[in-house]
C-alpha cells in the first residue's frame, strides 16, 4: 500500500516535472518577452512633389500593370476591340460598297457580253422547226481568253437529232467568241471560262 | 456552325455560280440547200434534181443555191469534197447519178450532206418508171426534207378546195400540194362546200346545194360514185371525216337550231352531241378521234369548244377576241389553229389548248379556212385580194409565207389531204 502511494507520488512529480520543463523551454502558453523587437517609428513631414504625381501614379500603374500582366492584356485587348468595332463598321460599310459597286459593274460587263453572244449564234443557228416541240439541248462551251472555242460538248440532248445536230451545225461554225475580248479577266474566268448553251426551240 | 453554313453558302454559290446562255430564237435566213445535177447519160438527170429543188423550195422553207454558183458537180460520195460547199456557206448538199436508166426504168443513188458538220446524213436510192419522174422527185424530196427537218415530207400530198369561177359555176378540185394535176371531183351550179378527205384517201365528203338545200355527199375518188347522208333534217353541213375513219361529224338543224351531230360510218346511225338554243357549228376531230373542236355562239359571241364525243361534255376553249372560229387541231392534239377575229379584222391564229393566249399568225386581213400539213409545219388558208379568193400559206416558225398559183376563179376552202401512205 505504502509502495503503491510512494509510486502514486512519484508519477506526480515526474509528469509535474515534465509539464514543467515544456512550460519553459517551449514557450507554449507564455511568449517569451524578451524575443519581440520593438521598431522605432517616427513621423515626418515630406514636401509635396505635385508635378511628379502623375508620372508617380503612372509609374505605380505601370508597376501594377508589370505585375498584372493578365490584367494588361486584358485591358489592351479591350482597348483594341474597341477600336477594332470601329473600323469593322465603317470598312464592312465601304467594303460593302466597292463589292456592291465591283459586282453591278461584273454584272453589267457580263450581260452585255451574253447579249452580244445571244445575238451572234441566234444570227447563226437554223433553228429546225419542230412543230410545237418544247425542246432544248444544253452545251458545256469552254472557251481560252482569247475567246477561242477550246471544246464544246452536248452535256443534255434534245431528244430530238435534227435539233441537236442544228445546235451542233451552229457551234461548228463559229471559232471564237470574240464578244468575250477584252473583259477584266477576272471576269472572264469567273464567267465565259467554262459555260453553258442552252439551244431552245421555244422562246419561254 | 458559322463555318459549316459558310460552306455551305460556297458550296450553293458553286453551284449556281456556272453561266447559262439561252439561244432560243435563231436565224431569220432559211437554210441554204444545193441540189446538184444528178449525173445522167441522159437529160433527165437535171430534169429530177429541179423538180426536186423546186419540192424543196415550195413553202419558202430552203434557199437554194443556183447551179451557176455551184463550183463542183460531184455525183457521189468519193467525189464530193466538203470545202467546195463551206466557201459558198451552203448548209446542205444533195447529190445523186443514175444507177441505171432507159426510156422505160430509171434507178437514182443520192447522197444528202450537212456541210456545218461535215456528215453525210442520208444515202439512199429509189427506182420507177421512166414517166413517173415527178412522182420519183417527190419521193426523194420527202426523204431529203425528214433528213434535214426531221419531219415527214407532204411533197405527195394533195389539195382539195372549192373553185368558183364564175357566179353559177362551182367545183370542187383536187391537185397536188403544188397546183398540178388539178382534177375537177364535182361541178354544181349550186353552191358547193366544206370538202374533207377521208383519213384512207379514198372519198372526200362535201355539202352540195344542188337540191336547194344543203346535203353531205360521200364521193369516192376513184370511181366518182356519190352517196348522201340521209337525216331528218333540212339542213346539213360541215361534214368532217374522223381520223380513225368509222365517224363523220357533221351539223343538222332539225329544228332551225344547228348542233353538232355523228354519222356511224358502220351502223349508219346519227347521235346528237350537242342540243344548246345558239347555233353550234364548223365541227372538227381531234387526232384520237375522241374530242371534237366546235364553233358556238352560246356566249353572245362565236367562240371555240371542246365537246368530249363519250361524255358530251363541253369546255369553253377561246376567251378572247370577239370572234374566234374554225379551229383544228394540231397533229399534237396539244394546240388548235382558227381565225381570231376582232373590230373585222380576221386573222390566223394559233393557241395552245391549255392557255389563254392566242398567237396570230398571218399578216392578211380577210383569212379564213386555215388547213393545217399533216406534218404539222405548214398552212394553208383562204384570204381574199379585192374579192378574188386564193390560197396563202405559211410555215410555223414565221419564217416563210407563200401563196399557191392563181386559179382562174376565187378559191376557198382548202382542205389539206393526210398523208399519201
Amino acid at each position: 500500500m505504502t509502495n503503491s502511494f510512494i509510486g502514486l507520488l512519484n508519477s506526480i512529480f515526474l509528469h509535474l516535472l515534465l509539464f514543467a520543463i515544456l512550460i519553459t523551454d517551449f514557450s507554449i502558453f507564455a511568449p517569451q518577452q524578451d524575443r519581440i523587437k520593438t521598431i522605432p517609428v517616427e513621423f515626418v513631414n515630406l514636401p509635396i512633389d505635385i508635378e511628379n504625381i502623375p508620372k508617380k501614379i503612372n509609374n505605380i500603374k505601370n508597376e501594377l500593370l508589370e505585375n498584372n500582366i493578365q490584367k494588361k492584356k486584358l485591358i489592351d485587348e479591350l482597348k483594341t476591340i474597341d477600336k477594332k468595332k470601329f473600323d469593322f463598321d465603317t470598312r464592312k460599310n465601304l467594303e460593302d460598297q466597292i463589292a456592291e459597286t465591283k459586282f453591278l459593274n461584273e454584272k453589267r460587263e457580263v450581260q452585255i457580253r451574253i447579249a452580244l453572244i445571244q445575238e451572234r449564234i441566234n444570227s447563226i443557228w437554223k433553228k429546225p422547226s419542230l412543230i410545237n416541240k418544247n425542246i432544248q439541248a444544253e452545251f458545256i462551251i469552254n472557251l481560252a481568253p482569247s475567246g477561242e472555242i477550246l471544246s464544246f460538248d452536248l452535256i443534255s440532248s434534245s431528244g430530238e437529232k435534227v435539233f441537236d445536230d442544228s445546235a451542233l451545225a451552229a457551234l461548228s461554225k463559229i471559232y471564237f467568241i470574240t464578244e468575250v475580248i477584252g473583259l477584266e479577266r477576272k471576269y472572264f474566268e469567273r464567267n465565259f471560262r467554262s459555260f453553258n448553251l442552252v439551244f431552245k426551240s421555244k422562246n419561254q | 456552325m458559322k463555318i459549316f453554313l459558310i460552306f455551305l453558302t460556297f458550296i450553293a454559290l458553286s453551284i449556281e455560280a456556272k453561266l447559262k446562255i439561252e439561244i432560243s430564237q435563231g436565224s431569220k435566213d432559211l437554210p441554204k440547200i444545193a441540189i446538184v445535177p444528178f449525173k445522167s447519160n441522159m437529160k433527165i438527170g437535171e430534169s429530177i434534181s429541179m423538180l426536186i429543188q423546186d419540192n424543196l423550195t415550195l413553202f419558202g422553207e430552203f434557199k437554194a443555191l443556183p447551179k451557176n454558183e455551184m463550183l463542183s458537180f460531184p455525183s457521189k460520195e468519193e467525189n464530193f469534197f466538203y470545202r467546195d460547199w463551206n466557201i459558198l456557206n451552203v448548209d446542205y448538199v444533195v447529190i445523186g447519178n443514175f444507177q441505171e436508166e432507159n426510156s422505160e426504168f430509171i434507178n437514182i443513188e443520192y447522197f444528202v450532206f450537212n456541210i456545218s458538220l461535215n456528215k453525210l446524213i442520208l444515202r439512199g436510192d429509189v427506182s420507177g418508171n421512166y414517166s413517173e419522174k415527178e412522182k420519183i422527185s417527190k419521193v426523194i424530196s420527202n426523204r431529203v426534207y425528214k433528213s434535214i427537218t426531221g419531219l415527214n415530207g407532204v411533197f405527195d400530198t394533195k389539195i382539195a378546195y372549192i373553185l368558183n369561177p364564175s357566179r353559177e359555176e362551182y367545183k370542187i378540185c383536187i391537185s397536188d400540194i403544188d397546183g398540178t394535176d388539178e382534177e375537177v371531183l364535182f361541178e354544181s351550179s349550186a353552191p358547193l362546200m366544206s370538202p374533207s378527205w377521208s383519213s384512207d384517201l379514198k372519198k372526200l365528203a362535201y355539202v352540195s346545194f344542188e337540191k336547194g338545200y344543203p346535203e353531205i355527199y360521200m364521193q369516192d375518188l376513184f370511181s366518182g360514185k356519190r352517196e348522201s347522208i340521209k337525216t331528218l333534217g333540212l339542213s346539213n353541213s360541215a361534214p368532217v371525216w374522223s381520223p380513225d375513219n368509222k365517224k363523220l361529224a357533221f351539223v343538222m338543224s332539225s329544228s332551225g337550231n344547228p348542233d353538232i351531230y355523228i354519222y356511224n360510218l358502220r351502223n349508219k346511225k346519227i347521235s346528237r352531241h350537242t342540243t344548246h338554243y345558239g347555233i353550234d357549228t364548223e365541227p372538227s376531230w381531234s387526232p384520237n378521234s375522241k374530242k371534237l373542236l366546235f364553233t358556238s355562239n352560246r356566249s353572245g359571241s362565236p367562240q371555240i369548244y371542246e365537246l368530249t364525243v363519250s361524255s358530251n361534255r363541253i369546255k369553253r376553249v377561246t376567251l378572247d377576241g370577239d370572234y374566234n372560229a374554225r379551229a383544228s387541231y394540231f397533229p399534237d392534239g396539244k394546240d388548235i389553229v382558227l381565225v381570231h377575229g376582232n373590230n373585222g379584222v380576221f386573222h390566223i391564229g394559233t393557241k395552245k389548248l391549255k392557255s389563254r393566249f392566242i398567237n396570230t399568225i398571218s399578216k392578211t386581213s380577210l383569212d379564213e379556212s386555215p388547213t393545217i400539213s399533216p406534218n404539222g409545219n405548214i398552212i394553208i388558208y383562204a384570204t381574199k385580194n379585192n374579192s378574188q379568193g386564193y390560197l396563202a400559206g405559211l410555215t410555223l416558225d414565221g419564217k416563210s409565207k407563200f401563196t399557191l398559183p392563181v386559179k382562174f376563179g376565187s378559191v376557198r376552202e382548202p382542205a389539206w389531204s393526210p398523208f399519201m401512205n
